[in-house]
């Protein structure tokens, strides 16, 4: 990326995830814009663009933000992308942007899962009255359980299952520590759903939800929002010199979809579109694996923790268990992986997650991570999927600008 | 699906067969009326999937691509990896090997747990299904083991019609390894 067609990041907000029984949607989406412009010290009169997700919701969440935020006639996105929602919304700002349709805009994503079951599990009924098949498979009765799972615990299980058959040493006790890991991460970390710490032994006593994710192991369902704040190279430069100081640079920002493999639409291939993604993002940053300083990954599951190592290259290919066992993605490690606590334990309400973790790395960046801060972190990476899949990798660096300021 | 292939032909054969997707040997079965329980009552089969094939020698097959070989289990308008437009039914090797599983013991309402989720390599094309006839448990399963197809009642309807689904079971160590195709 030229100088002339930079983008930053100028304010981001998360909320605390957790649950809020007395607030909507729009309320905590309004919470988190509001928040977004106040820590970039802009207003909804600087925005020319509005992307937002909700994903479970009934659609139209970024004008309904509007009329509670500021109805201002810009052009408004609805953005839908499974569990990249919250990157594909800021990726919507950044590309009107680079468009040159306006020089700042503003990505939400909001979620209400409190209290929600298992996603992805359909459990349809039997017919009544007689056999029918129906749909693109002609079945005359749910083939999740019958063929396979549809689930989501189910599903990365598999994936991290595949990933052991493979390159092998994926053992359950692997994978338990790995959720070890995040959870003993989220005690640092004040918005997190959940921030106690939980032993081995715990979390490979949870309840079994899919061999071998017990529940400890599983994403938490929970509310939250999180909203940027993106402005173009120029516009920065117009901005204070404190304004510029915290800016976070968007060295990369990239979206994929799955390319076809083999047995891709038996079990989601969530590898080959991650890897497509590190590659372009590592080169549109003109950064490699070993710059990084902190990464947030997509955790849905402690299965998928795993195979992402190995995707987004921090690891030689089939290395992810020695490269875990190492020690490395610890927050004292060389390669930190989800210090936030992920989405084990931070959370996950699913369209606000792909904001929420450039949040994280952004505070970093910052320097204003608190007890959790990795000291000097100048490089970040930013990972989501949502399966179909779509895949949101963003790369982040510290502001190199506004020095006098410092 | 490729325009003109004769593989499911005999669901045309009679409004009986186009209403419960019999293939051409339940239809026949049907016909002898051998299989008649009550007064109207009718024991049929129907699979649980059109992918399914029911008879003497149940089987899977998949729409693959005549241009690239890529197979699918559900209809298609074109190849998702080469955009070609034509398919021909193929049978589907019933041996394989596990690649991945997983145990599920919490699901969605109204389906049954603990069971065994996986998928199987059946001679390189990747099928999706249950293992059955083994104990659900991490310690009876594994990575690589060998299974088979086996065919799994999911239960009469009012019409006396069985809907006949599939899993895969281990291979008896003691069994020739083989397609039977």
């Amino acid at each position: 990326m030229s100088s002339s067609d930079d983008i930053w990041i100028l304010g981001i907000n998360m909320t605390k995830f957790g649950k809020y029984p007395d607030r909507d949607v729009v309320d905590l989406g309004a919470q988190a814009a509001m928040a977004a412009l106040s820590d970039g010290g802009v207003t909804m009169k600087d925005i020319g663009i509005l992307a937002a997700g909700n994903l479970m919701g009934r659609g139209a969440i970024a004008q309904n933000l509007q009329k509670q935020i500021g109805q201002t006639g810009i052009p408004a996105y609805n953005v839908a992308n499974a569990c990249a929602t919250g990157a594909t919304a800021l990726r919507v700002a950044i590309m009107a942007i680079k468009a040159g349709e306006c020089d700042m805009g503003m990505a939400v994503g909001v979620e209400k899962l409190a209290g929600v079951g298992l996603l992805g599990a359909s459990g349809q009924s039997k017919t009544d009255g007689g056999w029918k098949p129906e749909g693109r498979f002609g079945a005359v009765a749910s083939m999740d359980g019958r063929i396979g799972t549809d689930n989501m615990p189910g599903t990365f299980a598999q994936v991290g299952m595949e990933y052991g058959h493979r390159y092998g040493g994926a053992t359950f006790e692997v994978f338990a520590r790995i959720s070890e890991k995040n959870h003993q991460h989220s005690t640092l970390n004040p918005l997190a759903a959940y921030t106690k710490a939980m032993s081995l032994e715990q979390i490979m006593n949870e309840p079994m939800i899919a061999y071998p994710n017990t529940r400890a192991m599983c994403s938490a369902n929970c509310d939250g929002a999180a909203a940027a704040i993106v402005v173009s190279g120029a516009k920065l430069r117009t901005l204070s010199l404190e304004q510029q100081r915290r800016a976070v640079k968007v060295s990369a920002s990239v979206l994929t979809s799955d390319p076809y493999q083999e047995a891709c639409q038996v079990l989601p291939d969530v590898n080959t579109l991650t890897k497509r993604a590190a590659a372009q993002a590592y080169a549109q940053a003109g950064v490699s694996p070993d710059d990084l300083d902190l990464v947030e990954l997509h955790d849905c599951f402690a299965t998928a923790e795993l195979v992402h190592y190995d995707n987004l290259m921090l690891c030689p290919e089939g290395g992810a268990v020695d490269f875990f066992m190492s020690g490395a993605p610890w927050r004292d490690g060389s390669k930190p992986v989800n210090v936030s606590g992920g989405l084990q334990s931070k959370g996950h309400p699913i369209a606000a997650t792909g904001i929420a973790n450039i949040w994280e790395v952004c505070h970093h960046l910052r320097g204003e991570a608190g007890e959790r801060q990795i000291q000097g972190a100048k490089v970040g990476l930013a990972h989501v999927i949502g399966l179909a899949s779509a895949c949101g990798i963003h790369i982040l660096e510290k502001s190199n600008l506004g020095a006098a300021a410092a | 699906m490729g325009r003109g292939k004769p593989a499911r032909a005999a669901h045309h054969h009679s409004r009986i067969a186009a209403a419960y997707n019999l293939d051409r040997w339940t239809l026949n079965d049907w016909l002898r009326g051998g299989a008649t329980r009550h007064n109207m009552e009718v024991t049929a089969t129907i699979p649980h999937v059109d992918y399914l094939v029911l008879g003497d020698d149940p089987h899977l097959t998949a729409n693959e691509c005549t241009s690239c070989g890529a197979r699918f289990f559900d209809r298609r308008n074109a190849c998702a990896n080469c955009f070609a437009n034509d398919f021909v039914r193929v049978r589907i090797a019933s041996e394989g090997e596990v690649r991945a599983f997983t145990i599920v013991t919490f699901a969605a309402t109204g389906v049954p747990v603990p069971f065994v989720a996986a998928v199987v390599d059946c001679g390189g094309t990747s099928v999706r299904g249950n293992l059955v006839n083994v104990e659900a448990s991490p310690e009876h399963v594994h990575l690589g083991m060998k299974v088979r197809l086996v065919t799994t009642s999911l239960g009469t309807d009012l019409h006396g019609v069985e809907a006949i689904g599939f899993g895969f079971e281990p291979t008896p160590q003691s069994t020739p390894f083989g397609d039977p195709s």
